[in-house]
């Protein structure tokens, strides 16, 4: 299933027909505001469908349909930022019902966002040749947020993988495997909805894996599980909101990760859409 | 011979109709029972697991009480329309029109209880669903409650009541 087709699955109706027809393969997101028609979010631009405005219970019928009408499941991944369906993620805004535990994440939910998944294969022929040579090293991949890191991340498992190297992916939101929808090479294990320390910690211990891939680290836990995996020989794939090295300085924990030897290479993205690049960044 | 012939057939007609409402009783009984313990397992799961609603009413309609299944058999024939109807709506048709015995207001009951489910907190989830699996069981026990004096009547009202159409025809 490509990514578009999963996002647009996910609307009403109504929604669906209308986008399906407006929205190309350039768009990135989709937007759902109340009283809003639909937008679709480009690497450039934001541009508004002519179609009939978001209604409160078109907002819900999403929801419903990509949680399986168990928002209350749904909660914990929720108040984190995002929801994933079949690698889609689901952003939210409304009324936060903040630390209440009776856990009702959002009272009235008033815009939803719906980042399309890519599977784009081929985007690191260019810096290929300098990612797999040789020994593999521990990589972390860098981007600002929607700069395409996940995609980047998928492709270089898809690779290392497809090379008969075992990896073994802590997929916590289910966003990068998208539960199947995805292809991540023969030799991926995929430990999904789990913190992904700790899924990185279960997979090191039970699936013997040569990599070990991690979306979007960023807390100390996370770091804590880098230094770990770091100390046990495994090879570490990552990636990380940051646009270069000196944003990654300017953060006590990645610094620290850095200045313990913990990643050997920085992969940069930048760019949108379809100008993105790719340079690889050795850490001496 | 044929008037004595003729009045025993009325009598046993009114026997059997005393024993197919005694039956029909049981089985309403029966059911009761078993919906209010088919929503105890929802509401069990809704509390403890992360299960989606549709697994949940797979699970229920495939090893839910044999009486009940049909509410969700029902339900889950209609769930491919999720996302375009409301969970809540769906839960509501299936509720209506499934052949549960139920009374209007158990009926009522039930096909309100999916305004609550999947959208709200678990504890609101469960909260709801022991309202309904309490009046389902209070209906239930109240059967169980009058069962004697009902299958008594029963008796007596078909057996009295053929009687008295042998009179009326002799």
């Amino acid at each position: 299933m490509n990514g578009t087709k999963a996002a647009l699955e996910l609307l009403p109706t109504g929604l669906r027909e209308k986008a399906g027809r407006e929205a190309g393969p350039e768009v990135e997101e989709l937007r759902l505001r109340l009283g809003q028609p639909v937008s679709y979010v480009t690497g450039v631009s934001e541009r508004r469908s002519c179609g009939p405005p978001v209604r409160r219970e078109d907002l819900y019928l999403l929801l419903e349909k990509a949680t399986g009408a168990a928002l209350h499941a749904a909660a914990g991944a929720l108040e984190e930022g995002y929801y994933c369906k079949n690698g889609v993620r689901i952003g939210v805004c409304g009324q936060a019902s903040g630390a209440n535990q009776n856990r009702e994440p959002f009272r009235n939910i008033t815009s939803l966002s719906l980042r399309i998944p890519r599977e784009c294969r081929g985007i690191l022929d260019g810096v290929k040749g300098k990612l797999l040579s040789g020994r593999l090293e521990s990589t972390l991949i860098l981007a600002p947020p929607g700069g395409g890191k996940t995609t980047a991340l998928r492709e270089l498992i898809r690779l290392i993988s497809q090379s008969g190297i075992r990896v073994g992916v802590a997929d916590e939101r289910m966003e990068l495997f998208g539960g199947g929808v995805f292809d991540l090479g023969p030799c991926t294990d995929v430990l999904s909805c789990q913190p992904k320390a700790r899924a990185a910690m279960q997979l090191m211990r039970a699936m013997n894996p040569q990599v070990i891939a991690m979306d979007e680290i960023g807390g100390e836990e996370d770091a804590g599980a880098v230094r770990q995996l770091f100390g046990c020989g495994i090879t570490l794939l990552a990636s990380i909101h940051a646009r270069d090295r000196g944003d990654l300085e300017r953060r006590p924990a990645c610094s620290r990760l850095l200045k313990e030897g913990c990643f050997q290479r920085l992969l940069i993205v930048s760019g949108s859409g379809g100008n993105r690049r790719y340079w690889v960044e050795d850490l001496g | 011979m044929s008037k004595l012939l003729g009045a025993l057939l009325v009598l046993a007609g009114g026997l059997i109709w005393a024993l197919l409402s005694v039956e029909t009783g049981r089985k309403r009984m029966e059911c009761l029972t078993q919906l209010a313990s088919d929503l105890e397992r929802l509401s069990c799961e809704l509390d403890t697991g992360d299960r989606p609603l549709p697994e949940l009413i797979h699970m229920l309609s495939e090893n839910g009480g044999v009486q009940s299944r049909d509410f969700f058999v029902r339900l889950e024939n209609s769930l491919w329309r999720m996302g375009d109807v409301e969970f809540r709506s769906l839960w509501r048709e299936a509720a209506e029109r499934c052949s549960v015995p139920l009374n209007r207001t158990e009926r009522y009951a039930l096909g309100n209880l999916g305004a609550f489910l999947g959208r709200y907190s678990r504890q609101r989830q469960t909260e709801a669903i022991a309202e309904c699996g309490k009046l389902l069981k209070k209906s239930a026990q109240e059967m169980r409650d009058q069962w004697p004096n009902r299958t008594r009547l029963s008796f007596g009202l078909g057996a009295g009541g053929a009687l008295m159409i042998v009179l009326a025809l002799l």
